[in-house]
C-alpha cells in the first residue's frame, strides 16, 4: 500500500547515506486524512473563557475551516508542573478513545510556549457546576437531583467507564466535576489529567495495577490511599459510588474535612452512605433501596467485592434511566445555563492574570555574549529582544512573591515522595495556619504509612520552613534521612533520596469548592 | 461477546488465512469491502482472545504457537500494516496489541518474531512511515516502540537511512504525533547504549547536523525536548567519545550560551546542563577557552544570579558554584597548565 511502503524518500533506498549532508525528506505535513483537524492557531477563532486554572485556560472557540465549535484547553508548558512525558501520555490516552461517553479529542498543537488541546465543546458545563448552582439557588435539603436524573447520568458515565476499562485505562478521578454535559443532554467523562494506562499494549489482563497516588481525596478508594498493593479498575468504581452520593446530596461524604482527615475517615470507618454527610435526620430518606444498594455495592472496601462497570450496568437501579432529552429538561433548562463560573472572583484561589498565556516568545540571535574579538567591546544591542526581567531572571514574570500567609488560611500542599516499593506518590494535604503544626502533620503522614518514620523530622522541618518563608517557586526539594537503597544513586530530579514539597494554593476556610477544584487538577500543583 | 468468540474458535491457520483475505479486500471500496471491514474487526478480536486468554482461562500455548507460525508463513503482519488505515478505530488498537504480544513471544531465550522481523525489515520501515498518516500514527508508534526494545531491531533502524525521517516527524505540527515520534526517537537513542555509542561515533557529522535543526526549531517543545535529550546523551558515559567531540566545537558552546539566555526558564535550565560539560572539560581546546575567557566576568555575574531561587536544589547549586570557580580560575592558553577534575 502506497502510503506505508512507498513513503520512503527517493534516492535514499538502501544506499549508504552521505555523511556530511543533512538529509532532506519531503515534508511529512501532508496528511492523507481529510477529516484531520487543523494544527495551527490561525484556523481557530477564540471566543470566551469557560474554565481557568493556574497553568491552563479553557476557551470556547470556532474552528474556521470546518465552521465548527470546539473547546480549546491552552496549557502553559512553562508553568505546568507535570513533566512533558506525562502530558504526552495523557494526550495519547485521549486520542486513543472513541466513545460517545468519553470526551472527544480532536487535535493538539504547540503555540509558542502553550500546548493547545482541541476537544469537543460541551456547553452544559460539569455536573459539579449544576450542583453548585442548585445549592445556591434552590432548596436542596432533600437532595439535588431526582433518581431518574441520577440514574440517567450514572448509566452514561458507566458506559464511558466500561469503555475506558476495556481499553486498559483507569480514569482515577471520577467525580461530578469531571462529568460534562452537552447542550443536547449528552454526558461525557472528561479530564484525563490523572488517567493512566494500566494495560500497556500487549500486557496481559491480569497484572494490571498502578502504583501512584492521584485523584481527589474525597473520591479516593481505600486501596488507593493505602498504597499497599497496586490498584486496578475497581478504584474507579469506588469513586463512581462516591459520585452517586454527590449527585444526591450535592457533596462527597467527607467534603468538610481536610485531605488527611478524609484519608483516615475512609480507612477507619464503615463505607459512607447517603446519610454520612447528612445534617438533618431522615434528610435523604426518600431515595430508594435500589439506589442505596448501588452505592453500597460500589463502596465495598474490598475492591474484589465491587462489581465491574459492565456488571453494574445490569443493576436494577438503572431501570429508572431515561434519555438525553430528559437530562436536557431536568439539568439544562433549569440549570445555570452556559457554564458560568466566578472566574473573576479574586478569592477563588485562582490567579487571574496572564489570560493570554505568556505573550511573545523571544529568541535572541546572539544574546550578549562575546564570541569574536570584534565583538569584544561592543555593547550588546540584542537587549530589546529580551523581556526585561528574563535573562538573568529571578522570575519569569509569572511568579510573584507569595502574599504573606495569615492565621486561619488553609494552605494546600503536595508532598511527592517515593514509597517502600520506590514508586512516586503525590500526597496531598492541607495546613491551616494557626491551627495545624508541622510536627503533627508529619507524624500523621508517618502513622498513615505514607512517609518513612526516618523522614519524620526532615518532612516536618521543611514543611515548617515553607510555612515560615514560602518559596518563590512554590516548590522545594529536600534530602531525606532515609536516603536511598543500596542499588540507587541519590538524585534530586528523579527524587531518589529526596522529596518535593509543593504549595498548591492558599484558600480561605469557607471556600471549600475551591479546595476541591484545586485538589483535582494536576497541572495546578505548582502554583495555584 | 467474548464467549461467542471462544465457542466459535476456528483453528489458528484458518483464522490467519481468513483475516489476511479480509484485509486484502478492504481497499476495494465496494460492498464487499464494507463487509470485510466488519469481518476484520471480529477476527482481530478473536485473535486477541486467543493470545490473551479470557478472565477465567489462560491462553493455550499451543494455539499461540500455531497462530504465530501461521502469521510468519502468511506474512500477516505485513498485510496488516499495509491495510492498517482501513481498519476501524478499535480494530487498529487490537491490531497493535496483537503485534506487540506476538513480538514479545519467547521460546526459551529465543524471540522468534524478532528473528522473523530481522528477515523482513520492511516491517520496521512501514511502522516508521506510519507517522505520515494521522489516523494510524499512534498505533504504529506503539508497535514501533515495542520493536525498539529489542536490540537487533533497534540496530536495523538506527543504521538505516529511514532513521533520519525522525528529525521531521518529531517537529510535525500535530503534537500527539510529534511527541509520540519523539518518544520513539528517544528510545532509539537511549535504550541500547553500546549500539547507540557505535552509531553516534560513526555517524557523528550527519547526526548532529540534523540534530542542530531540532535545537534551532521554532517549536518550543521540540527545542526543549531535544536540548534535554542532548544533555542526557552527552552525559552518558557510553558516549564519551561523542561528548569529547561535541564539547570541542566552539559553535556548540556558543549555542548553549545563547540558550542559557532563552526566555524559557526550562530551556535555560536544560542548557545549563550541557554548558557545564564544556566548562568542566579538563582539556579545553583553545577556541573554547577563548570564548570562556572573553566572557569571564559576564559569565561569573550571570551564573551567580542564574536560577538563584533554586536554593533547595543542592546538586544544582554545587554544580553552579563549581562552574563559577572554574571560570574564575581560567588561565589563558599561554599560561595554561594542568586543570582540575571532570564532571562524571
Amino acid at each position: 500500500m502506497d502510503d506505508l511502503t512507498g513513503g520512503r524518500s527517493d534516492g535514499e533506498g538502501s544506499s549508504i547515506p552521505h555523511l556530511t549532508q543533512a538529509t532532506n525528506f519531503p515534508p511529512p505535513a501532508v496528511d492523507t486524512n481529510k477529516d484531520a483537524w487543523p494544527t495551527g492557531p490561525k484556523a481557530y477563532e477564540i471566543k470566551n473563557v469557560i474554565g481557568m486554572g493556574a497553568s491552563a485556560q479553557v476557551y470556547s472557540a470556532i474552528c474556521l475551516p470546518r465552521n465548527q465549535r470546539c473547546a480549546i484547553k491552552r496549557i502553559n508548558l512553562e508553568k505546568v508542573s507535570t513533566n512533558m512525558e506525562e502530558l504526552c501520555k495523557e494526550i495519547q490516552a485521549m486520542s486513543l478513545c472513541n466513545h460517545e461517553n468519553v470526551v472527544t479529542y480532536y487535535t493538539s498543537f504547540v503555540v509558542e510556549e502553550e500546548l493547545w488541546l482541541v476537544i469537543k465543546l460541551l456547553a452544559g458545563g460539569s455536573l459539579h457546576d449544576i450542583i453548585k448552582y442548585r445549592l445556591e439557588n434552590e432548596d436542596c435539603r432533600h437532595g439535588i437531583f431526582d433518581e431518574a436524573t441520577i440514574a440517567t447520568v450514572l448509566k452514561e458515565v458507566l458506559r464511558g467507564l466500561e469503555y475506558f476499562h476495556n481499553n486498559g485505562q483507569i480514569h482515577r478521578d471520577i467525580k461530578a466535576g469531571n462529568i460534562l454535559l452537552g447542550e443536547d443532554g449528552s454526558v461525557q467523562i472528561a479530564d484525563f489529567g490523572v488517567s493512566a494506562f494500566i494495560a500497556n499494549y500487549g500486557g496481559g489482563l491480569r497484572e494490571n495495577c498502578r502504583h501512584t497516588f492521584v485523584g481527589t481525596p474525597c473520591f479516593m478508594a481505600p486501596e488507593v490511599m493505602e498504597q499497599v498493593v497496586g490498584y486496578d479498575y475497581k478504584a474507579d468504581i469506588w469513586s463512581f459510588g462516591i459520585t452517586a452520593i454527590e449527585l444526591a446530596t450535592g457533596r462527597a461524604p467527607y467534603h468538610k474535612f481536610p485531605a488527611m482527615k478524609v484519608l483516615m475517615l475512609t480507612l477507619q470507618n464503615e463505607p459512607p452512605s447517603l446519610e454520612t454527610g447528612a445534617e438533618i435526620k431522615d434528610q435523604y430518606k426518600h431515595y430508594s433501596k435500589n439506589f442505596r444498594k448501588l452505592i453500597a455495592d460500589c463502596l465495598y472496601k474490598d475492591p474484589t467485592k465491587r462489581p465491574s462497570a459492565t456488571e453494574l450496568l445490569k443493576h436494577p437501579f438503572f431501570k429508572k434511566a431515561k434519555d438525553r432529552r430528559y437530562l436536557k429538561e431536568t439539568l439544562l433548562d433549569h440549570g445555570p445555563g452556559m457554564y458560568v463560573k466566578p472566574y473573576d472572583d479574586p478569592n477563588d484561589g485562582y490567579p487571574n492574570n496572564d489570560k493570554h498565556g505568556s505573550g511573545r516568545f523571544f529568541r535572541t540571535v546572539s544574546g550578549e555574549w562575546t564570541f569574536t574579538e570584534d565583538e569584544e567591546y561592543v555593547e550588546s544591542n540584542e537587549d530589546i529582544a529580551l523581556p526585561v526581567d528574563s535573562p538573568l531572571g529571578l522570575s519569569n514574570g509569572s511568579l510573584t512573591e507569595p502574599a504573606p500567609w495569615t492565621t486561619g488560611q488553609m494552605v494546600g500542599f503536595v508532598l511527592r515522595v517515593r514509597n517502600q516499593t520506590r514508586e512516586l506518590n503525590d500526597i496531598r494535604f492541607e495546613y491551616t495556619l494557626g491551627v495545624d503544626n508541622a510536627d503533627a502533620i508529619s507524624s500523621e503522614l508517618v502513622t498513615a504509612g505514607l512517609v518513612d518514620g526516618r523522614d519524620r523530622i526532615s518532612v516536618a522541618a521543611n514543611l515548617q520552613k515553607t510555612i515560615e518563608s514560602p518559596p518563590v517557586s512554590r516548590s522545594l526539594v529536600f534530602p531525606l534521612s532515609s536516603g536511598v537503597l543500596a542499588n540507587e544513586v541519590p538524585d534530586e530530579s528523579s527524587l531518589l533520596g529526596f522529596a518535593q514539597l509543593t504549595v498548591l494554593g492558599i484558600f480561605s476556610p469557607t471556600d471549600d469548592s475551591a479546595v476541591e477544584e484545586q485538589n483535582s487538577v494536576v497541572e495546578q500543583q505548582q502554583e495555584a | 461477546m467474548l464467549s461467542f468468540f471462544r465457542q466459535s474458535q476456528k483453528n489458528p491457520a484458518e483464522v490467519v488465512r481468513t483475516l489476511k483475505e479480509a484485509l486484502q479486500t478492504l481497499d476495494r471500496g465496494d460492498k464487499k469491502a464494507e463487509k470485510a471491514s466488519e469481518e476484520v474487526s471480529k477476527l482481530l478480536q478473536s485473535v486477541k482472545g486467543m493470545l490473551l486468554g479470557f478472565p477465567d482461562q489462560e491462553p493455550q500455548t499451543e494455539v499461540v504457537a500455531q497462530l504465530a507460525q501461521e502469521m510468519y508463513n502468511q506474512n500477516l503482519l505485513i498485510v496488516l500494516l499495509q491495510n492498517m488505515k482501513r481498519v476501524d478505530f478499535e480494530g487498529k488498537k487490537d491490531a497493535a496489541q496483537i503485534f506487540n504480544i506476538i513480538l514479545r513471544r519467547q521460546i526459551g531465550t529465543r524471540t522468534p518474531t524478532v528473528e522473523y522481523i530481522c528477515t523482513k525489515p520492511e516491517i520496521l520501515f512501514m511502522l516508521i512511515s506510519g507517522y505520515d498518516s494521522s489516523e494510524i500514527a499512534l498505533n504504529c508508534g506503539n508497535m514501533l516502540r515495542e520493536c525498539i526494545r529489542f536490540e537487533a531491531l533497534a540496530k536495523i533502524i538506527l543504521f538505516s537511512p529511514d532513521f533520519y525521517r525522525f528529525f521531521q516527524y518529531v517537529e510535525g505540527s500535530a503534537f500527539d504525533i510529534a511527541s509520540d515520534a519523539f518518544s520513539s526517537f528517544k528510545e532509539l537513542l537511549s535504550k541500547h547504549k553500546m549500539i547507540v555509542a557505535e552509531f553516534l561515533d560513526s555517524n557523528y557529522d550527519k547526526f548532529f547536523q540534523n540534530y542542530q535543526r531540532l535545537l534551532d526549531s521554532d517549536n518550543y517543545v521540540t527545542r526543549r525536548q531535544s536540548l534535554k535529550l542532548l544533555g542526557e546523551l552527552l552525559l552518558d558515559r557510553h558516549n564519551f567519545n561523542v561528548m569529547t567531540k561535541y564539547i570541542g566545537n566552539p559553535e556548540n558552546l556558543k549555542l548553549m550560551m545563547i540558550m542559557l539566555r532563552e526566555k524559557s526558564r526550562n530551556i535555560q535550565f536544560e542548557a545549563f546542563h550541557v554548558f557545564k560539560v564544556f566548562v568542566a572539560n579538563p582539556n579545553k581546546p583553545k577556541p573554547i577557552l577563548e570564548i570562556l575567557l572573553r566572557n569571564r566576568e559576564k559569565l561569573v555575574e550571570f551564573l551567580t544570579k542564574f536560577h538563584s531561587e533554586r536554593t533547595d536544589d543542592d546538586q544544582f547549586n554545587d554544580e553552579k558554584a563549581y562552574l563559577i570557580k572554574q571560570i574564575k580560575e581560567l588561565k589563558s592558553p599561554s599560561e595554561a597548565t594542568s586543570s582540575s577534575s571532570t564532571v562524571s
